[in-house]
């Protein structure tokens, strides 16, 4: 290797950063080293400047790396070696992609290795498969909504007056929504008001037992009673109190897959 | 038992006390010991009339007493006292409806005087008072009862909550993300700054240790509250170094306080997860601490991203929070989380001694 590798190092953490620093300067070859403490200066450099090879950490304060891959043309294709402290996700990506990565804390051979791994592939042809790879994996994480699982409501905490509420979401039997506010109606027949926006509620609770009827509607999958057929592939669902609701069009689709009727 | 019941109850003893009466009345005037004078139709009805009045008169007082008298913090001798008015009073509106109805409905001609009152109130005072302190009591007693059995569901309440708390807050310190990047940091630290490394290893034991300590303690010193935090914000600032700061200001009489454990460093964490965004990052937080006769405020301001929502949607860490405060301090507390121009302001308000006793 006659050329000094230009290595770029990405980590909001500046003794992550560091480490990595100690520990590639004990390489034997030589390396020019570059850092960036933020996705956005990652991707300042990385449109002003070819790299070789990039250390890339994922969960960063203002975006993820897979943000910053997505935000910078790929003419130079560096090779990227991710790094995480713990996402089950992206690892997940990375192994179905056989994409190498380092999870932190990790050992100085480690490091090495994967530094070593990459300098072998950079030469034309594994850098093409290389390059497959990786928007394999961006492609991989289109579909998911975010890096990490959402976190969902256990209880709502209602505020009245000088009183607080809380209402257990497994308790809840429907949602409807009236202007600004949403009604919460619970399986002890009792009635709350929450200043929140049905789609914005709806985000908010576990999928797996929350659906939304129509624009004004909430259910909770395990207090419906029974689904009506009304003709003309209309439907309502009736729930366990005897209270029905209609299910409009652009809901019907997502409802019937989430309560698995074709 | 509810307050249903309860009625019930008082209906069924005063039932029972009116039929031993018309039944003793009966007898006597079979056996020639009384009431000669009037038939066995007139007795059970002037009976009925005087037992009848008089729970009105009763019911009337036991509804006052449960709606005001029993929610007022009033001393002992005060209380006896004004049950003591209320049966002389009773035993004068019973003995005034007794003459009216001698006089009018069954037409003794003997005039209405204070004289023939106040020998009637004598007459019936023992009775009155023996019959209107018997269903006082049982009110009395349902009501401690009651209060009893609430605040042992309370403290059951809030130990549930608390090791809720406990096991979120380890859950955090444990959470991958924090307790793997704190070690990572820490492998580089020592070769930066050895001293400095081992202090690092220190707070994060020291941190992990508190937590693990608070057992179903309802109340910890204010000191130790802030021991966790302190190790928690050293922590976090190791990681994100430039990039994060955290400033106390303390003002604190008594260091011994006891207040509820694990408010504070679950909202910094808060802070620090949501406050950091595309267009933040510099974090700046500060937390003020005040002590005053009436309580303590927390205040714990950041110049992070907004809230999406005002008033927040609140997430599990900071719902807990709010569980735990509206069980031990009812109504006495304030929880305000609001976007201010320069950021979010957490503000947390509540009375030193809480309404439970503390163990």
């Amino acid at each position: 290797m006659e050329d000094c590798l230009e290595i770029l190092i990405v980590d909001d953490e500046l003794l992550a950063r560091k480490r990595i620093e100690k520990i590639l300067a004990t390489a034997d070859f030589p390396l020019n080293m570059h850092f960036a403490s933020s996705g956005k200066e990652a991707i300042a450099q990385l449109s002003n400047r070819d790299f070789d090879i990039v250390f890339l950490d994922i969960q960063m304060t203002d975006m993820t790396g897979f943000d910053v891959l997505k935000k910078t043309d790929h003419q130079a294709h560096p090779l990227i070696i991710f790094v995480t402290a713990f996402d089950h996700f992206a690892v997940r990506a990375f192994e179905v992609q056989a994409l190498d990565f380092l999870m932190k804390p990790y050992k100085k051979e480690r490091l090495l290795e994967a530094l070593n791994r990459a300098v072998s592939q950079l030469r034309g042809e594994h850098r093409a498969a290389f390059r497959a790879k990786l928007s394999g994996l961006l492609g991989y994480l289109e579909h998911a909504s975010g890096l990490q699982e959402p976190e969902y409501l256990e209880k709502v905490v209602l505020k009245l007056k000088n009183r607080y509420y809380f209402v257990e979401v497994s308790d809840i039997k429907y949602i409807t929504s009236s202007a600004y506010y949403a009604e919460i109606f619970t399986r002890d027949n009792a009635k709350h008001v929450y200043r929140i926006s049905m789609t914005d509620f709806i985000e908010k609770l576990p999928p797996g037992k929350f659906a939304r009827v129509n624009r004004s509607t909430i259910v909770n999958m395990e207090d419906i009673k029974e689904i009506v057929s009304e003709g003309a592939g209309d439907f309502c669902v009736v729930m366990k109190d005897q209270k029905s609701f209609g299910v409009t069009r652009i809901y019907k689709k997502e409802f019937l897959r989430k309560v698995r009727i074709k | 038992m509810t307050h249903q019941a309860l009625n019930r109850f008082l209906l069924f003893f005063y039932g029972i006390a009116t039929l031993f009466a018309v039944l003793n009345a009966m007898l006597q005037k079979y056996y020639g010991m009384g009431y000669s004078s009037m038939s066995y139709t007139l007795l059970l009805f002037s009976l009925l009339f005087n037992y009848g009045t008089k729970f009105l008169f009763v019911w009337v007082a036991i509804l006052g007493t449960r709606r005001y008298l029993l929610n007022m913090k009033i001393a002992l001798p005060l209380v006896v006292a004004i049950h003591v008015c209320i049966v002389v009073l009773l035993s004068a509106y019973s003995s005034l409806s007794l003459l009216l109805f001698e006089k009018y409905i069954m037409g003794y001609p003997d005039p209405i005087t204070w004289d023939a009152l106040i020998r009637r109130v004598i007459y019936g005072s023992s009775f009155n008072f023996f019959i209107y302190f018997s269903l006082m009591t049982i009110v009395y007693a349902f009501h401690y009862l009651r209060a009893q059995k609430s605040i042992e569901i309370r403290q059951e309440k809030l130990k549930a909550q608390l090791l809720d708390a406990k096991i979120k807050t380890l859950q955090s310190q444990l959470q991958p993300h924090f307790l793997f990047n704190a070690l990572n940091d820490i492998a580089s630290l020592i070769d930066e700054d050895a001293s400095r490394s081992q202090d690092a290893i220190s707070d994060l034991s020291e941190m992990l240790r508190l937590t693990l300590q608070l057992t179903s303690e309802k109340l910890i010193p204010l000191e130790m509250e802030l021991a966790i935090l302190r190790k928690y914000a050293d922590l976090e600032r190791t990681r994100f170094a430039e990039k994060l700061e955290i400033h106390m200001d303390n003002q604190i009489q008594d260091p011994d306080t006891l207040v509820p454990p694990l408010l504070l460093q679950p909202i910094v964490e808060n802070a620090i997860k949501h406050g950091f965004s595309l267009h933040v990052d510099h974090l700046k937080i500060s937390i003020a601490i005040q002590q005053g006769p009436s309580g303590i405020r927390y205040r714990i301001r950041n110049n992070g991203q907004p809230l999406d929502h005002d008033p927040p949607v609140y997430g599990t860490g900071i719902s807990n929070i709010l569980e735990r405060l509206d069980t031990m301090f009812p109504g006495a507390f304030q929880f305000e989380m609001t976007n201010t121009p320069t950021g979010v302001e957490t503000s947390i308000q509540f009375p030193i001694s809480p309404n439970t006793d503390p163990r």
